[in-house]
């Protein structure tokens, strides 16, 4: 690691000397050249020749550098005229033989001289060089002079100055033989060069309908086109109403060997297109210009209930709530609803022509202080991977030392020694905005037994919930934070019908038939259902996996009835070691608001109540209560939730009002608790007042 | 100068010290917990016992009196002894952890032994106490458990029904629960009838479906589905094993214990039928058995003329009447609370003992023909044999069902409370809800049964009846 620090130091070392020593020359030269430009222009001397031995020392590759090169040669001919001119002028038309010094700021007299003595040591070479078989005229290939590039054939022709003598000059083309001769130039005249191509491989030609389209042969990418057409496509183009300027230049895919290929063109927000062809001859061929057409995917974004929230695609803004028929390129997207009390974040694959329609709920968020390591060492294991990889929650890692942000210790406020500060806990959520707290620290017991405590909290409650974890066993938290992202079962499949198994009968016994269920008039009380769905029935558990809107098949009397069950609200378990009771009530609130089903907006707000209630926030779970009402005449009802105001009277020790909520709830006799099937409120109304 | 430092210095080191002895006391509690683990009590014990006496202000010291209580609970079976230790923690260490489990087993072993209704109140007081004291602590379902069951005992239905609702309601999940909803189907059954009854054995066997109780209550749910009509009804079970004539030597007496046997009394001694295996084997004087019993969790119980055994042949207790075992016992029955009821010919009345054998007084009925334990007390039948009186758990007369009985024989309770009385000397069985009010009969002389008259009855679980013919040598099952 170190040595690989060390060997990139010094590349870096080479790169930065490299880069000053251009610079160099050029600052040299400019001295130089001011020096040259002023009455001290033999000062310059010494100078052009310290560049012209550096650069003939270090190589002249670059461009730039070739320039430099060859005005020394230039000016210091020029200074020296005319006694000394001549070495350095020839040295310069050898090095270049093209080079001229038309339009320079140099005495005609001295340009006449150095032409003179050009046309003294050089000659002119002129290339005629057509395809085989009288296929046209080459264009685009490489002129090479004993080895050097020289030149580019445009429309088979080509004129360069070389040194007077003998040399080899090749032309060069993919898909041809490369055309070699050697050529003997006279000084001061022109020689022709006749030149024909053979090819020797195929090739595929084409533009494309928009530029910059990833082109494939075979699978493999050859490139991606790019530019703009060049003008023998014109008339194509406009034949097909396209502008030339929609085009690409030409793409060429070379040296293909006979047979059959698949050329495919694929650009973001276009509908791919893939060719089929059949390499038969040693040839050029064309495609007409491959036009990709337009691709378009749809999306509408809305809440089950009127909201207002921003609309993200892939970062990009796209809109607020709702969104209709939003036209995007089809893919992989991901949509990111930023509502004013949470987010919804969904990966979406955007299938093109279709439109995709999605509800939005805001997923509740999670603020993790992180953990506090006053006695101990972290945990071995990852916690906060564990958080990030909720589903259902939108994770946000703040930092509790960002006091612009966290006005309060979170540890100090979350783990108390005198007792919960709500008021502070208020102001911490005024500052971060999340749904549901979370802090951890370790707490050391003995030298090698250690706990890791994590602590909820909610603003929806007023109280923290704390756990306590071995380092040994992590895999309980692990559990409870995963909980945290399960399913809620907030609705249930509901027959309408009881059954009890009873000693030596096969099958259950119908003992409760409900007048307001699915079973009402198709099954009478007392009869003995044997199966259902084909399963023997030795237990009433079966009739509780039933799928609400999923029809079910009794065997009664050896008779089949078809009952469909329907959803009804049902009760949570409340269990805080399995499920963290801030976290169920912030994501209780947020399914309240946002579920697209009534039914389980309704459930998770009557669960809400029923957590606050449990947690022991009896005034809260009184006002959650207060603020709806359940129609349902069975099952979870208007009386259960007399029943759960009585309850939340009683433990605010308020009796008159308890004792008057459960003689409220007496008058509802087909609610029920748990979910429908459950106890009579009526029932325990009575027995509880 | 030495004084004036001392004080200072004694601050600083008392916490170290403070903390020191936490650490020699876990490390003696983690000691005396892999004892107790491998076995070992008496080690444990010790070293549970040096936490008590030598680190009393460590954290663990309520913990080791309460580990003690269970060792002299669990396995010395002393409940007494158990009982101190846990007192101890109530009262020295009141604020610690272990104060509600120590509220919670002595509590426990009060309502397991109690001998009058003032114990059960006791035991009831404490735990209420507890709950006030300790919200939501880890003892609460078990404690609204242990207060359904006080007060059904004690009579109390809508108090009971409250609490074992409290516990359903705030603890579904609860090991007590399925026991709570058994017993809450049993009270409902008294207090709002069959139908809702069933509804809670539906529940149980829903929502535990695994558990021995769900099993349990199939034959529950066979005898509350039976009360759900307007008539009981019952049929022959043909495939019973009784039914051959001369079968059994002059069958007497009959009764169904809670593990399915059936006890016969011949006049060779007694046969036991299981109708879920092989029965049990019984040991003892079985030709000197006068009749039979059950003790208050069900089992069956020999009754001699001046004893009490259970099946393996070992006395209930020792009874003690007049400072003498009484010498003519006809018939016995074993309430809730474990007290001994036994119909004595000497004195012509019915004789109430303790757990302990311990004689507490006379019921007041004269020349008593029958009796057996029901609800949260005893039913008895008084000479003149056409009526039935109910004495609840404080032994008050609290009720009397006479109408349209006559020449009753024997009189018995299912599971349920539900009452069967043969009757017009055993031609006709008459079938009451655990109301009292009459459900149903069987005229065994209208010809329709194979018997036109029983000697002896006895219901199972699930309500079946068992009839012995002493004639014809058979038993019969009706269900």
């Amino acid at each position: 690691m170190i040595t690989a620090m060390l060997l990139l130091l010094l590349l870096q070392d080479e790169i930065v000397s490299e880069t000053i020593q251009t610079h160099a020359y050029g600052d040299q030269f400019e001295r130089a050249m001011a020096l040259f430009n002023s009455v001290e222009r033999d000062q310059a001397r010494p100078i052009f020749l310290e560049l012209i031995q550096t650069m003939e020392q270090k190589g002249t590759q670059d461009p730039e550098d070739r320039e430099i090169y060859a005005l020394c040669l230039q000016w210091l001919g020029v200074l020296g005229y005319p006694a000394e001119t001549d070495p350095y002028f020839e040295r310069l038309v050898r090095f270049d033989p093209e080079y001229s010094m038309a339009g320079q700021k140099i005495s005609p007299k001295i340009i006449n001289h150095f032409n003179a003595l050009k046309a003294r040591l050089v000659g002119t070479v002129r290339f005629a060089i057509s395809e085989a078989d009288g296929a046209g005229l080459v264009d685009g290939a490489a002129v090479w002079v004993d080895g050097q590039s020289a030149g580019v054939i445009h429309a088979g022709k080509t004129t360069l100055s070389t040194w007077a003598g003998s040399h080899r000059v090749e032309v060069t083309k993919p898909n041809f033989e490369t055309f070699s001769t050697t050529i003997a130039v006279k000084a001061g005249e022109e020689i022709k060069v006749p030149g024909i191509l053979h090819r020797k491989s195929a090739e595929l030609q084409f533009v494309t309908v928009p530029s910059d389209v990833a082109v494939y042969f075979q699978n493999e990418l050859k490139g991606r086109s790019s530019g703009a057409s060049p003008a023998s496509y014109a008339e194509r183009l406009v034949r097909l109403g396209i502008s030339p300027a929609q085009a690409s230049e030409v793409f060429s895919i070379d040296e293909i060997p006979p047979g059959e290929y698949v050329v495919r063109f694929e650009k973001p927000c276009y509908k791919p297109k893939s060719f089929k062809i059949q390499m038969t001859k040693v040839e050029r061929k064309s495609f007409e210009p491959v036009v990709l057409e337009p691709a378009a995917a749809y999306l509408d974004v809305s809440t089950a209930q009127p909201s207002s929230g921003i609309v993200y695609l892939d970062q990009e803004r796209i809109g607020s709530l709702p969104i209709s028929a939003h036209q995007v390129c089809p893919g992989a997207k991901t949509l990111r609803v930023q509502f004013t009390d949470g987010v919804f974040q969904r990966d979406l694959q955007l299938e093109e022509g279709k439109t995709t329609q999605v509800v939005a709920e805001p997923l509740p968020s999670l603020v993790w202080f992180g953990i506090q390591e006053k006695e101990g060492e972290k945990p071995g294991e990852d916690v906060e991977a564990w958080l990030r990889s909720l589903h259902t929650w939108n994770f946000r890692r703040i930092n509790p030392n960002d006091t612009r942000q966290v006005p309060h210790d979170p540890f100090d406020l979350f783990f108390p020694q005198g007792g919960f500060n709500s008021a502070a806990a208020e102001v911490l959520n005024r500052g971060v905005h999340g749904d549901l707290y979370i802090a951890a620290r370790v707490v050391r017991r003995k030298v090698v037994i250690r706990y890791l405590e994590v602590a909820f909290w909610s603003p929806l409650s007023p109280r923290t919930r704390l756990y306590a974890f071995d380092f040994r066993e992590l895999d309980q938290l692990k559990t409870l934070l995963q909980n945290l992202d399960g399913d809620m079962p907030l609705t249930r499949a509901w027959l309408g019908l009881q059954v009890v198994k009873v000693e030596g009968e096969e099958g259950c016994r119908v003992v409760a038939v409900d007048p307001a269920g699915p079973a009402a008039k198709l099954v009478e009380e007392g009869a003995l259902i044997k199966s259902c769905n084909g399963v023997y029935l030795d237990s009433p558990t079966p009739l509780t996996r039933l799928v609400a809107g999923r029809e079910a098949i009794l065997e009664i009397g050896g008779s089949y009835i078809k009952i469909t069950p329907v959803s009804t609200l049902a009760e949570l378990p409340f269990h805080p070691p399995s499920f963290c009771p801030p976290a169920m009530i912030a994501r209780l609130e947020k399914t309240s608001r946002y579920s697209g089903n009534p039914l389980v907006r309704e459930s998770a707000r009557f669960n809400q109540a029923r957590f606050q209630f449990f947690v022991g926030d009896f005034q809260q779970a009184f006002d959650t209560f207060s603020t709806f009402k359940l129609a349902q005449t069975s099952g979870i009802g208007q009386g259960t939730l007399h029943f759960y105001q009585a309850l939340c009277f009683r433990k605010l020790n308020l009796q008159a009002e308890a004792s008057a909520s459960f003689k409220e709830a007496q008058r509802f006799p087909g609610a029920t608790l748990f979910d429908a099937d459950g106890p009579k409120v009526a029932f325990w109304a009575q027995v509880q007042e | 100068v030495i004084k004036s430092l001392f004080l200072p210095i004694s601050l600083v080191l008392l916490p170290l010290a403070l903390a020191q002895n936490a650490d020699q006391a876990e490390r003696l509690f983690n000691n005396a917990a892999t004892f107790s683990g491998a076995g070992k009590y008496s080690e444990a014990l010790a070293d549970y016992q040096r936490i008590v006496d030598e680190y009393p202000k460590s954290p663990w010291a309520d913990k080791a009196l309460l580990e003690i209580g269970h060792y002299y609970l669990n396995v010395v079976q002393d409940a007494a002894r158990a009982t101190t230790y846990y007192e101890r923690i109530q009262s020295q260490y009141a604020s610690s952890a272990s104060a509600p489990a120590a509220f919670f087993a002595k509590a426990s072993i009060l309502e397991a032994n109690a001998q009058l209704v003032d114990d059960l109140d006791a035991a009831g007081a404490d735990l209420i106490r507890m709950l006030n004291l300790y919200p939501d602590n880890a003892w609460t379902d078990g404690a609204l458990y242990l207060l359904g069951r006080i007060n059904a005992k004690t009579g109390d239905l809508p108090q009971a029904l409250g609490y074992l609702q409290r516990l359903e309601f705030g603890y579904p999940n609860s090991s007590y629960t399925p026991d709570g909803l058994l017993l809450a189907a049993q009270l409902t059954q008294r207090h709002q009838g069959a139908r809702d009854a069933v509804l809670l054995l539906a529940r149980l066997q829903r929502n535990f479906p695994a558990s021995s109780q769900a099993r349990h209550s199939e034959a529950l749910a066979r005898s509350l589905t039976r009360f759900l009509a307007s008539e009981v009804r019952y049929g022959l079970d043909s495939s019973f094993v009784g039914n051959a004539p001369k079968r059994y030597a002059a069958p007497s007496r009959l009764a169904a214990s809670s593990d399915g046997t059936i006890s016969i009394l011949e006049s060779k001694g007694v046969t036991l039928v299981s109708l879920k295996g092989t029965p049990p084997t019984p040991s003892g004087a079985l030709k000197d058995v006068v009749d039979f019993a059950r003790d208050r969790n069900g089992s069956l119980l020999f009754v001699y003329e001046n004893r009490l055994t259970q099946l393996a042949g070992q006395p209930l207790v020792s009874l003690m009447f007049n400072g003498a075992q009484p010498r003519k016992i006809t018939a016995a029955a074993v309430d809730v609370m474990g007290r001994i009821y036994v119909i004595d010919d000497d004195s012509r009345d019915v004789q109430v003992f303790d757990t302990l054998g311990v004689h507490q007084r006379s019921l007041g009925v004269q020349r008593p023909k029958a009796i057996a334990a029901c609800r949260n007390g005893v039913a008895v039948v008084p000479g003149d044999a056409s009526s039935v009186l109910f004495f609840d758990s404080r032994w008050n007369r609290v009720e009397t069902l006479a109408s349209g009985l006559r020449d009753i024989e024997q009189i018995a309770f299912d599971a349920m409370d539900n009452l069967y009385v043969l009757c017009e000397r055993g031609g006709k069985v008459l079938i009451g809800d655990s109301a009292g009010r009459l459900r149903g009969s069987i005229a065994l002389k209208s010809g329709s049964l194979p018997l036109k008259q029983a000697d002896s009855l006895a219901v199972d679980d699930s309500g079946a009846i068992y009839l012995a013919d002493r004639r014809g040598g058979s038993v019969f099952r009706l269900h």
